[in-house]
């Protein structure tokens, strides 16, 4: 169908605000201000939390999502337990990494486990709660999409349920299931005030890349520039690997 | 090889209530949109789960809900090929064959040999996007014939054909079928694919039988306006 090229007109002001923090990103950049920031004591074992929590939240969000989703995806029934998934999207971070210390602290209905609170366990279970609906919501849209039909032909074929869940459902499902997890994965490296709440600030602990940026921004805010770029430019060659990824998937 | 079934599958908005029994060795199944045809070969694969109803093939019970039996669809040895075929669409055509044969490399000679046989080898390593209508139609009918099923259920097997290959394939299958002898249930909603076939054909409107017959049978005395209208009268 034509379509009426006036409406870029009406598009190109969400364009700009999308592209403003890229373009304050790299108008912040310069090669003397990297330099500063590579020297900074608290970038690398920053990223190097970061980089392992998310990607231990986001196994977490894998393996235990993928399950629930299924559910989701299968049973009628189970839309009773669908608001719990929009949960954590709809509260505000940081009221769920009180609740979460509430939980956890020694009154608490887990009280036996307050030595989570202030550890990197933490920063992995807040991460994992605020990533999970984004990997879940993903992946139910994903596997509601394979045809019933391919999976009743996999059991035909001598597959059982979880056979044909394995080799034929997941394979379908894959680029749906992976730009789930790259939404999951990317909301796990952001993460900033659930993470403050429920795990604090702590150095090689709990300081995660948005942390850091925080922290160092109050003394530098050039170096909290460099160590942004970092962060954006991380997420983003991940955004792009599993573009790819799911491309391929698509293709083939 | 004959078979009888008895399915009565509830929902709120819909019932399907249905008996069948295999007086020729392929049995038809026609309907207007939305009649249960579709559903009923589903019922039969043991999709659902039923509280009445019975399943018999060659004498040997797949779902008999009397006795409390319900075979899981992959031990009930009913090949199923749906509407648009169902191809696996993340494994090459060789993959799809042998899906069923496990995963030995025994199990892809075999796949590589009833290619070979349908003349289609060399299309064993491409993916199904990458086959016209008719190699989809083969590869999927192969996949389902290489485990040797009982009973063979087709869903509209000529609708996603061009004029050509379905006028060719019209010939084959029914041929391919009687040589195997294998008994088949197959949903069509055109008079000139079921031809072919010689078939028992069960007129099926909101989930019940409305009239079953020969196609000649049916022809002489339509009982229902869809029948007429079928029959080209």
């Amino acid at each position: 169908m034509r379509f009426d090229r006036r409406i870029i007109l009406f598009a190109l002001p969400m364009v700009a605000l999308l592209a403003l923090p890229l373009l304050g990103l790299l108008g912040g950049l310069s090669p003397h201000r990297m330099s500063e920031a590579w020297s900074h004591p608290l970038w690398a074992p920053a990223l190097w939390l970061s980089i392992k929590t998310s990607l231990i939240s986001l196994a977490f969000v894998v393996t235990l999502g993928t399950p629930f989703a299924w559910w989701l995806a299968q049973d009628k029934r189970s839309a009773a337990w669908q608001w719990l998934v929009d949960v954590p999207m709809v509260l505000p971070p940081a009221v769920v990494g009180l609740a979460l210390l509430v939980v956890f602290g020694r009154q608490g209905i887990l009280g036996s486990l307050s030595g989570l609170v202030f550890s990197t366990a933490a920063v992995v279970l807040a991460q994992t709660i605020v990533a999970a609906p984004f990997y879940i919501s993903a992946a139910v849209a994903a596997l509601r999409a394979v045809d019933e039909d391919v999976v009743l032909v996999a059991r035909s074929l001598g597959k059982s349920s979880l056979g044909a869940f394995v080799s034929v459902v997941l394979p379908c499902a894959w680029p749906g299931l992976a730009a789930g997890m790259g939404m999951a994965w990317a909301r796990a490296v952001g993460e900033f005030g659930a993470t403050l709440f429920v795990a604090g600030n702590l150095p090689g602990v709990s300081q995660t890349m948005p942390l850091a940026i925080y922290t160092v921004m109050e003394s530098d805010l050039s170096v909290a520039l460099s160590l942004s770029v970092l962060l954006a430019g991380l997420a983003l060659l991940a955004l792009l690997t599993l573009r790819w990824s799911a491309g391929r998937g698509r293709r083939s | 090889m004959s078979w009888s079934a008895r399915i009565l599958y509830e929902r709120p908005e819909f019932i399907l209530d249905v008996e069948l029994e295999s007086e020729h060795s392929v049995v038809a199944l026609i309907g207007p949109n939305g009649a249960g045809k579709t559903t009923l070969l589903r019922a039969l694969l043991g999709a659902y789960p039923l509280s009445v109803g019975h399943l018999t093939i060659d004498g040997s019970a797949c779902f008999d809900a009397d006795q409390g039996l319900d075979l899981a669809p992959e031990e009930r040895r009913i090949a199923y090929v749906p509407q648009g075929f169902g191809l696996f669409e993340h494994l090459r055509v060789i993959d799809n064959v042998a899906f069923g044969l496990g995963r030995s490399s025994l199990a892809r000679d075999q796949a590589q040999n009833r290619l070979d046989q349908l003349g289609i080898g060399q299309l064993a390593a491409r993916y199904p996007h990458q086959l016209s209508g008719g190699q989809q139609q083969q590869v999927a009918l192969a996949r389902a014939l290489v485990c040797e099923p009982s009973l063979l259920l087709l869903d509209e097997p000529f609708s996603a054909l061009d004029v050509t290959t379905k006028r060719a394939l019209r010939q084959s299958l029914p041929a391919d079928l009687r040589a195997k002898g294998l008994s088949s249930v197959i949903v069509s909603h055109d008079r000139r694919d079921l031809e072919p076939f010689d078939p028992y054909v069960y007129a099926i409107e909101d989930g019940a039988v409305v009239q079953r017959g020969t196609l000649a049978q049916l022809e002489q005395a339509p009982e229902t306006a869809f029948v007429r209208e079928f029959v080209g009268l």
